[in-house]
């Protein structure tokens, strides 16, 4: 009897034990289990290996130009030369740090500035309501690339424009988002609660709501992040993005174009690792929104990703 | 008359276990229901059975979790959970086994023989389509050949008789343009229309009002005896099971734990299970003693331990070896009770799973005979006398207090109203006011419990919420401990709001998810400012130890505990900074009975020692008997009856607060059928236009002229204060079933 009883304690508290780093640990857990979010995670740290450590994974320096133009690949060249005789490969690696910097930078630009937004827009209510929402309409009634356009024609080229130009079209998803999940929240009992317990606005709002949104909010970023490596490469396309002569898969693809009778090859290696970049944050994104809960998709979508 | 023989009868030879199985309309046998989930398999259901005879009622009672739904959801095929994994036993409708059928064959006899009827009604009826085609809709499904003009004429007839007023008019109508009281008799009217030969009902009352909830329970026997059918009553509420059941099926952890006749169950329990439920339930035909709540909580259904799921809450366990080792059977019981009254022949048979089924009956009573009144309810009681003097004095002039130091109210309240604005148009100016508070005084002195008791919309919740400012009043004075609510500046008021602090009814809504627990019992301190991290976490160990929880728990999430422990750590979090005022709105309405009786003891050892006042919110008529000095009842937004609560319960002059006591379901089946009433017709009218004069008057026995053109004022009467104009003689109405 005593074995039995002592088996069922032990049994008790191991299962009293072990739920508290299951529910730290659960989202985590539930990202995991999905092997497409997985292969993106990896992938994304692989590309984010290759941009910190660009200067010692690279043969050559980006912008040497000690080699004959437009060159095959080769043991040497591994993808070949540009058209004034720089590595491709090299160039290739060092431009992962463009697209990940200007994508995860404009999507932290757009969330810094559009979830104080929504979430001033939601709690708050009322007038504070109807600004913040009319701000965001006027962003949205400007298409994204030509917001973009006009802000780096007005603040001229430059990385950090760039980000700032990107990061601003992204204001209205997270304004939007932030507020819809704040209204949801905001007459809930346990932020009721913590009005009731006297505390002021801001820390109700920054310390007890804001913690409850995080997580549509962090899906959100993956998903501008990747939205915005692409518009990266496409304003460096129309010449709008990184400035020559620094190394940007966007840039690349411009000037291959011009040589796509040459060397075909030349563009192909920037716009693979383009899709690959954002094959793998959209993974991440799907993976997150589906660890994150499923009220942000329906159960059918997730069980067959 | 007849009914109620027939229904003696089936009663005597269900008491026949063989016999009662071929009588018997529905057979549940062996039924075994698992669940996959994250942490394991879980069996819902071990091997339950029972069995329900024509036009016999049979209450399945339990608390969350104990599988009384999902036993007859899943014998009838109607659970389709993607993790259900395995449904196995036998079930016989009418003799056929229904788990071996074919979906389609299942459906059709399902929707020929088995009708259902759902906690919430309003959700079970289709919004978009008329309420009368909805019940057409099912008798011509099930008998094409009637036209539909003979279609509209049943159901018209149908609707009479569910007691739906202007069945006529109301045919054309949709759910939205009912109340829920008025859904629930079109969904059982839907549910009788078949003349099914079993009836389902789930909860049916759980969502509506008590005075509501006897009219249901009232029309469901009317519907039981009307078709005859075997009707399964799935109820966590004993009040509920004993005015209606005949045979009882007490279900704990997934098992059948004790099934006997209505009265056996409720004056000589076989199981212990059942005795603690009945000693933890605050009931008004009883003295208002201190609750003997079961202590722990229900096991997890994961990994069931060997031997009685109970053993581990049991009183009379003793932590005995066979307890622990082998799981009791279903075994009859019929012993001689511990008085030696035997009652072999006259009621069915009883079954008992507990290896001491003679042990379990003297735990009835015993909590009660053991430990005397609450000393607090006797001190309400001579205090009250006190009162009453400066209740007649101080009422010509209110606002005049009697501000001794010691007797100054923690909270006074004068004429407190709250209106909000029901906008339409282009413009959205407000085109109606719904008057949710109009017009309540109260008072509370330190160290007392005011209970404030109403049906759903009275606006006691409201009342609550205007305290805090959480929602701001239209006009009246709210004075917290000497401060001015209404005109505190924001610093001000947060001040108030931390000597002030609120628990709310659903733990599960009012805990920050993304806090520990810890984190959340020290939020309030975090806001003071004043103490330090270290401070704070002493703080917080100190309160768990006060609320019961243990402190190593303090670094879990809310996610990981139970209502009942999620309730002691909100309780613990109000805790936090000794406030002088707890308002306690709902605290322990989403919570098991014997959880319940947990928290009110908690509550009352938590006053005594702090002398905190409580303002305690509650629909429960029993539960706010159990911990309230003073008792303020409300409807439509004032208060019409107020005073010591043994003034209020036991002579009630108000004829709504009557009703009310009246209408509360008593947890004795012994003479019931003298109980039988609706003390209270209709439902209540819609706050954005209640009616003129005395706002109860519309479903008012003593209603007249005079009710509608004056409204009568809250004066004193008897010792507390009524409002009515008939105050001194309401006594010939029914007398509710208090007892002292």
């Amino acid at each position: 009897m005593t074995e039995g009883t002592t088996q069922a304690m032990t049994r008790d508290t191991d299962a009293a034990a072990s739920p508290s780093r299951r529910r730290r640990f659960s989202w985590a857990r539930r990202f995991a289990r999905s092997r497409s979010a997985l292969v993106g995670a990896a992938g994304l740290v692989l590309l984010i290996m290759l941009a910190v450590f660009a200067p010692w994974i690279a043969p050559f320096e980006p912008n040497e130009q000690g080699a004959q133009h437009l060159l095959g690949p080769s043991t040497s060249h591994l993808l070949g030369t540009d058209e004034l005789g720089r590595d491709i490969a090299s160039r290739v690696i060092h431009g992962t740090r463009a697209s990940l910097v200007v994508g995860f930078g404009a999507a932290a630009v757009g969330a810094l500035l559009g979830v104080p937004l929504g979430l001033v827009a939601g709690y708050l209510g009322r007038w504070a309501d109807t600004i913040a929402m009319r701000l965001i309409d006027l962003l949205l009634a400007v298409p994204g690339i030509l917001l973009a356009l006009v802000i780096i024609t007005m603040l001229g080229p430059g990385r950090l424009n760039l980000i700032l130009a990107i990061g601003i079209g992204a204001i209205p998803e997270f304004g939007r988002l932030t507020r819809a999940a704040t209204l949801a929240l905001r007459e809930r009992d346990f932020v009721v609660a913590s009005r009731g317990m006297g505390a002021s606005t801001p820390d109700t709002m920054f310390r007890t709501v804001l913690p409850n949104v995080l997580g549509p909010i962090v899906v959100q970023l993956v998903v501008t992040a990747s939205l915005a490596v692409v518009v990266e490469a496409g304003l460096s396309l129309l010449g709008l993005g990184t400035p020559p002569p620094a190394p940007s898969w966007g840039a690349m693809l411009q000037d291959a174009r011009s040589y796509l009778y040459q060397s075909p090859w030349y563009g192909v290696f920037p716009g693979l690792c383009l899709a690959l970049t954002v094959f793998c944050l959209d993974r991440i994104g799907r993976g997150l929104q589906l660890a994150v809960g499923t009220a942000m998709t329906d159960g059918t979508r997730g069980r067959t990703v | 008359m007849s009914a109620a023989h027939t229904r003696e009868s089936d009663r005597r030879t269900a008491s026949e276990p063989g016999a009662g199985r071929a009588e018997a309309v529905l057979s549940i046998r062996d039924l075994v229901v698992e669940f996959t989930t994250p942490a394991g398999t879980v069996r819902a259901v071990d091997s339950v059975g029972y069995n329900v005879g024509r036009a016999e009622t049979l209450g399945v009672v339990g608390e969350t979790g104990s599988g009384k739904s999902v036993t007859v959801l899943s014998a009838l095929g109607l659970l389709r959970a993607p993790n259900l994994r395995k449904v196995t036993g036998q079930v016989l409708l009418d003799g056929e086994s229904l788990l071996d059928l074919p979906d389609r064959e299942l459906r059709r006899r399902l929707g020929r023989d088995v009708a259902m009827i759902f906690q919430d009604p309003i959700s079970a009826l289709n919004p978009v389509q008329r309420v009368g085609h909805q019940i057409a809709e099912g008798i011509r499904v099930h008998d094409p050949g009637v036209s539909a003009k003979a279609a509209r004429a049943r159901v018209v007839e149908l609707l009479g008789k569910v007691g739906v007023p202007h069945p006529e008019a109301r045919f054309d109508q949709y759910p939205h343009q009912f109340s829920g009281g008025m859904c629930q008799r079109a969904v059982i009217a839907m549910a009788i229309a078949n003349r099914p030969k079993v009836l389902i009902a789930d909860e049916p009352t759980t969502a509506l009002d008590v005075s509501v909830q006897a009219q249901i329970l009232e029309l469901l026997r009317v519907a039981a005896d009307e078709t005859g059918a075997a009707t399964v009553l799935i109820t966590h509420d004993l009040g509920v099971v004993a005015e209606t059941a005949d045979r009882v099926c007490v279900m704990y952890a997934g098992r059948v734990v004790e099934t006997a006749g209505v009265e056996q169950i409720f004056a000589q329990p076989r199981h212990p299970y059942t005795a603690s439920l009945l000693n933890s339930l605050p009931r008004l035909d009883m003295p208002a003693g201190r609750l003997t709540p079961i202590p722990g909580q229900p096991p997890d259904l994961v990994d069931a331990a060997p031997g009685c799921a109970f053993a581990p809450r049991c009183p009379i366990g003793r932590d005995r070896a066979v307890c622990h080792e082998r799981r009791p059977e279903l075994l009859p019981a019929d012993l001689a009770g511990p008085d030696g009254q035997a009652s072999p022949g006259s009621g069915p048979a009883s079954f008992s799973a507990c290896h001491f089924p003679a042990e379990a009956a003297g735990l009835v009573g015993a909590g009660d005979s053991g430990s005397p009144g609450r000393p607090a309810v006797t001190d309400g009681a001579s205090s009250a006398t006190a009162d009453d003097a400066s209740h007649e004095t101080t009422d010509d002039a209110p606002h005049e207090a009697t501000e001794d130091a010691s007797d100054r109210p923690v909270l006074r309240i004068t004429e407190v109203v709250k209106r909000f604005p029901v906008r339409s148009g282009v413009f959205a100016r407000p085109s109606a006011w719904v008057h949710a508070v109009d017009g309540v005084s109260l008072r509370i002195r330190p160290g007392q419990t005011l209970g404030l008791v109403g049906e759903s919309g009275c606006g006691k919740s409201t009342l609550a919420r205007l305290l805090l400012r959480l929602h701001e009043a239209s006009s009246g004075e709210i004075v917290v401990d000497g401060d001015d609510v209404g005109r505190a500046g924001k610093a001000e008021l947060r001040r108030i709001r931390r000597r002030v602090q609120m628990v709310f009814q659903d733990p599960y809504a009012s805990l920050n998810p993304r806090l520990t627990v810890g984190d959340n019992v020290a939020e309030p301190l975090r806001l003071d400012g004043g103490f330090s991290r270290a401070a704070r976490r002493r703080r917080v160990l100190e309160l768990f130890g006060r609320v019961g929880l243990r402190p190593e728990h303090a670094d879990r999430f809310p996610s990981e505990f139970s209502g009942g422990q999620r309730q002691r750590v909100a309780i613990a979090r109000a805790l936090a900074l000794e406030p002088r005022l707890l308002i306690l709105d709902e605290p322990v309405s989403a919570l098991d009975v014997s959880v319940q009786a947990q928290v009110l003891n908690l509550l009352d050892d938590l006053q005594r020692e702090s002398g905190m006042a409580y303002l305690f919110v509650s629909h429960d008529l029993s539960v706010v008997r159990q911990v309230a000095d003073e008792v303020a009842v409300m409807y439509l937004g004032t208060v019409v009856e107020s005073g010591p609560v043994e003034r209020v319960y036991a002579d009630p002059r108000h004829p709504y607060t009557r009703a009310l006591l009246a209408s509360v379901p008593v947890p004795d089946p012994a003479g019931r059928d003298r109980r039988r009433r609706t003390p209270l017709g209709g439902d209540v009218p819609s706050p954005s236009d209640p009616p003129s004069g005395c706002r109860f008057r519309t479903r008012c026995p003593l209603a007249e002229q005079r009710c509608a053109d004056e409204e009568p004022p809250l004066r004193p009467t008897a010792g507390g204060r009524t409002a009515c104009h008939f105050a001194e003689d309401t006594h010939h109405l029914r007398q509710p079933a208090v007892r002292p």
